[in-house]
């Protein structure tokens, strides 16, 4: 009787062919984090090349070690001299993440709402990781090249509320997924799009060229720095697939297992802060791209019409753009059709 | 170029060195009159005369020790052994004498000899006459082995056997001795223990022996339309073997199919498959996969039989085993 | 006898050195400074140095496990042997052979070998190989009683019977294998009756008496030389020490002390003396200087293989192939 070799037998060793952790080795590729392919899950060289975090190339952790840690963590451990055997890790597959380092150091604990758990202590001199080196780098170019020019609205978001209270039960039967008001931001902004065709350009030498797919990348805020997946052709999906590829994407990129391609494809980025108890921000154009959507948080406004008083659901988006593409009123312009299109989502929707 | 079989191309090589070298004869079981039971000797009789083309007693012993003794003086025997599982009956002469005399006597005095056998099953001639277990030879140091695929490298393989010092295990195979094949008129030799590439791929290595060349060749045209490129190695000796060909293959492909008639249980697709573990594991991509006989003798019934014979039916399995890791 | 003065000489003198070499062999081994296993031949010598006396240099012998005697009756070299039997480079074998696979094809020597029976084919070989040349080469093949029941000796005796092939089959029948005596492992007594079997000349004669193998011996390399065919000649004779250095008791297991006392009363080496004594060939004064020449040849023998190197490691890999 032939053994079935294929038997999964508890370990925590990774399943890998032996060509595949050769190049994970050679690329700094933690093989924990890589999403296996081959048959009953073994990991293969194809699956070490897809994965690849933000920058090409640029790994987001060092060797894979038989202690799992961050970089960062591994940093602020040696610098206090932490054994890191010694600290227990709660980052995803048990990894030893900064927090963990913190706390073992008995440094003083900050507020860990912000997703991602980013810790800073007091005195403490944090080193950058590659990540956010690069990613600061490409930001303040952005914001030096790029003229920025930053427009606000406040938008009524009660008809969405309504919507989304009354397709929610149903939406999450059909799509295994909960409508997020994210995916009709990312819905009616590519919609918007679609009129204002430079809201989706770059600038290239001395010529603008505009992008022939529209792209909405929805911002992920990581321990290392921001992520943004992006929705390929938004325009053209229904919400319900707005909201899985959303889900997948966001969740993928909070465990780092995004193909490079997809950060890439972007042509336009939806921020939010919405969770925060922030009114509204400037965002920082995410390079090459021309127009950046932020979102701050839903409040409960007073409003007095026809004597009567009441409160309503609103929102203040932000819109900038790169002032080299984009002047004044087609910003303008830009930001009120989307406002037009989120307050009267069933118009909007139906593509009127 | 004309197309010979595989028996009339070793019968052309013997016929040669036989006129060429009067130190050399033929000694063997029905190889005179009956010509050989597989006719690969046919004509010799009648050519070269009784003292040169032996029709021996069954003796396996006797006639192989005798081979072994005469190319101690002088003489440059080839014996045929009817089947391989005949050399059980003389394996005393072949392991123990054959292969050692050159190294036991320290380097003074030689076994200049070939012994020519055959391999595999299909014939339905049962458990005692169809066996492969040529790996027993290639697992003895002091052997050279080799086993020819086509009539081409039948010829000039032998033609290297008969002239070389050593002594040479020469393995056919049942099957092959009536295929044709495009074989120059001219004398020529190959050398030992060089493997040779036989279809270029790029997808995935399938190093294969004997009869499993062809049946291999025959399967990965079959794969060639579903764009599954695989190339096919054949090692030609099997001892010494010719491992750096194969590992710079499995450096290109990253992944390793070893097909051998015999029984895969310590095998020469064992031997082959150490090796690439042990010198390439870091190219693999993909576990090492074995096509073979099964742990068992070679049954008689004919669909039993069918079975039991590593086919294209078997190399195909393989090849779609690995498909999961392409 | 058919032998003369000088020869008959020669054949003591053969003998006295195998006796030597053997006891001294004995001797080393027992003191650990000779390593593997050594088989010795002390009380057959008359055998090796009778049959031996009739070939030429380019005649060909294969031999046995124990296989001393005859290759020096054939010729080789004692200091060559002993740096085999030592291990050392310098040896027949460079080392790589030791005591049972002792060769010198240059002189005919091919091999002792470890196989019992294995020598047998092999002899057949070099007979046909003669033949096939078209020389009056011919081969002598020793083997043991013991060997007469393997396949290897019908398989020979058969195939060179019925080409005709010039091998002088001598079976030294010393009455035991290892430990199991002739009565439980044949049903015969003479094993050259088994000559009938394959049509050709079967004699016996007593091996302790050098005359009678020399003369026994002749004829069956006359009847080769001439392409009459092989001859089975068996040599009745008796080993005095077991069948291997660490034997017990030299064999006392199997065999009782009373029979290797009678046996060594017939020792071939005293009965050749005596018969040279009496016939006034040669003096006992003389006597005792040749067995104190030969002592002195075997001193320089083991000097020189205990001065030879080891062979280095990676000398082993050598000679696998012929290059």
């Amino acid at each position: 009787m032939p053994q079935d070799s294929n038997r999964l037998v508890k370990t925590t060793r990774i399943r890998a062919v032996p060509a595949a952790r050769r190049k994970a080795r050679e690329k700094n590729i933690d093989l924990t984090e890589t999403r296996g392919t081959g048959p009953n899950g073994v990991i293969l060289v194809r699956d070490v090349e897809n994965f690849q975090s933000l920058q090409a190339g640029t790994p987001l952790f060092p060797k894979a070690d038989k202690v799992f840690v961050s970089p960062l963590a591994r940093r602020l451990a040696d610098s206090c001299h932490l054994p890191l055997a010694e600290i227990s890790g709660t980052g995803s597959h048990g990894k030893i993440i900064l927090a963990d380092v913190i706390q073992a150091a008995g440094a003083a604990k900050t507020i860990s709402s912000f997703p991602g758990k980013r810790l800073e202590s007091f005195g403490q001199t944090l080193p950058m990781s590659r990540v956010k080196k690069v990613t600061a780098k490409r930001m303040a170019q952005s914001a030096f090249t790029a003229p920025h020019i930053y427009f606000f609205a406040d938008v009524l978001l009660d008809p969405l509320f309504h919507l989304r209270h009354e397709i929610l039960p149903e939406f999450e039967r059909r799509y295994q997924v909960r409508i997020s008001f994210n995916d009709f931001f990312i819905k009616a902004t590519a919609l918007t799009i679609r009129e204002f065709p430079l809201l989706n350009a770059k600038v290239q030498g001395e010529e603008i060229v505009v992008l022939p797919e529209i792209n909405i990348g929805v911002a992920v805020a990581m321990e290392e720095g921001l992520m943004v997946p992006a929705l390929p052709q938004a325009d053209q999906l229904g919400l319900g697939e707005i909201a899985q590829m959303r889900d997948d994407l966001i969740g993928r990129a909070r465990s780092g297992k995004l193909k490079m391609e997809e950060i890439e494809r972007g042509t336009f980025t939806i921020s939010s802060l919405a969770q925060f108890d922030i009114l509204f921000f400037t965002a920082i154009l995410n390079p090459p791209q021309s127009g950046i959507l932020s979102v701050g948080q839903t409040t409960d406004r007073l409003f007095l019409k026809e004597g009567q008083v009441g409160t309503e659901k609103v929102a203040r988006f932000g819109l900038s753009v790169d002032h080299r593409i984009i002047d004044g009123a087609m910003a303008a312009a830009f930001l009120q059709t989307l406002k037009k299109k989120l307050e009267h989502p069933l118009l909007a929707f139906m593509q009127l | 170029m004309r197309e010979i079989t595989y028996a009339q191309a070793i019968n052309e090589a013997l016929a040669y060195n036989l006129e060429k070298d009067p130190a050399v004869f033929l000694m063997g079981e029905d190889i005179g009159k009956y010509g050989g039971i597989f006719q690969v000797t046919a004509g010799l009789l009648d050519k070269f005369g009784p003292e040169r083309v032996i029709d021996t007693p069954i003796s396996e012993a006797a006639f192989t020790g005798a081979a072994v003794g005469a190319a101690m003086t002088g003489m440059r025997p080839i014996v045929e052994i009817m089947f391989i599982d005949f050399t059980t009956a003389c394996m005393d002469m072949i392991v123990n004498q054959m292969a050692k005399i050159h190294y036991m006597f320290g380097g003074r005095g030689k076994v200049p000899m070939v012994l020519r056998t055959n391999i595999g099953a299909g014939r339905g001639a049962a458990a005692q006459h169809s066996q492969s277990f040529h790996a027993f030879f290639m697992h003895i140091p002091g052997l050279i082995v080799v086993a020819p695929s086509s009539p081409y490298d039948a010829k000039g393989l032998m033609n290297t056997a008969i002239r070389d010092d050593n002594p040479v295990v020469f393995i056919e195979h049942k099957k092959l001795y009536a295929v044709k094949g495009e074989v120059p008129e001219e004398s020529y030799t190959l050398p030992f223990g060089k493997a040779e590439i036989k279809r270029e791929g790029k997808d995935i290595t399938l190093v294969a022996t004997s009869e499993l060349v062809n049946r291999s060749l025959r399967v990965a045209e079959e794969m060639a339309q579903e764009g599954i490129d695989v190339e096919i190695v054949d090692p030609r000796t099997l001892r010494p073997l010719d491992q750096e060909t194969i590992l710079q293959s499995v450096r290109k492909t990253g992944r390793l199919i070893v097909a051998d008639e015999g029984p895969v249980t310590c095998g020469v697709t064992a031997e082959i498959s150490a090796r690439v573990a042990e010198q390439a594991v870091e190219y693999l991509e993909a576990p090492i996969l074995r096509v073979g006989s099964p742990d068992t003798p070679v049954p008689f019934s004919p669909p039993l039989e069918k079975i039991y014979i590593p086919d294209e039916d078997d190399v195909r399995d393989a090849i779609r085993k690995m498909q999961a890791y392409l | 006898m058919n032998a003369s003065n000088q020869q008959l000489v020669e054949f003591h003198k053969t003998m006295v050195k195998i006796r030597l070499f053997e006891q001294k062999i004995q001797d080393l081994y027992a003191r650990g400074l000779v390593p593997g296993l050594a088989h010795l031949y002390v009380g057959e010598e008359a055998v090796a140095a009778g049959v031996c006396a009739n070939l030429r240099r380019e005649d060909y012998i294969t031999s046995t496990h124990r296989g001393h005697g005859h290759v020096i009756a054939k010729g080789a070299e004692i200091k060559y042997m002993m740096a085999e039997l030592f291990g050392k480079k310098t040896g027949y074998c460079k080392g790589k052979g030791g005591s049972m696979h002792i060769a010198d094809v240059e002189i005919g020597i091919l091999g002792a070998n470890g196989i019992a029976g294995g020598g047998i084919p092999l002899a057949v070989g070099a007979g046909l190989s003669a033949k096939m040349r078209k020389t009056d080469q011919v081969a002598a093949c020793f083997f043991g009683d013991g060997s007469s029941n393997n396949g290897t000796f019908h398989e020979g005796l058969n195939f060179a019977s019925v080409h005709r092939l010039p091998v002088i089959f001598v079976c030294e029948n010393n009455l035991y294998g290892i430990s199991v005596s002739q009565k439980q492992h044949q049903a015969i007594q003479d094993v050259s009756i088994r000559s009938v079997a394959y049509n050709m000349p079967g004699v016996t004669v007593d091996g302790n008496d050098v005359f009678a193998v020399y003369e026994a011996a002749g004829k069956a390399v006359q009847r080769a030389r001439v392409g009459e065919g092989p001859t089975l000649l068996e040599c009745k004779t008796y080993r005095w020490r077991g069948h291997h250095e660490g034997d017990p008791n030299q064999g006392r297991r199997y065999r009782t002390l009373e029979e290797i006392q009678e046996w060594m009363k017939k020792c071939p080496i005293a009965r050749l003396e005596e018969k040279l004594v009496k016939r006034e060939i040669i003096t006992k004064a003389k006597i005792k200087k040749i067995w104190e020449e030969i002592e002195k040849e075997i001193e320089g023998a083991v000097a020189f293989a205990n001065e030879s190197p080891f062979p280095e490691p990676q000398d082993m890999y050598e000679d696998v192939l012929v290059s």
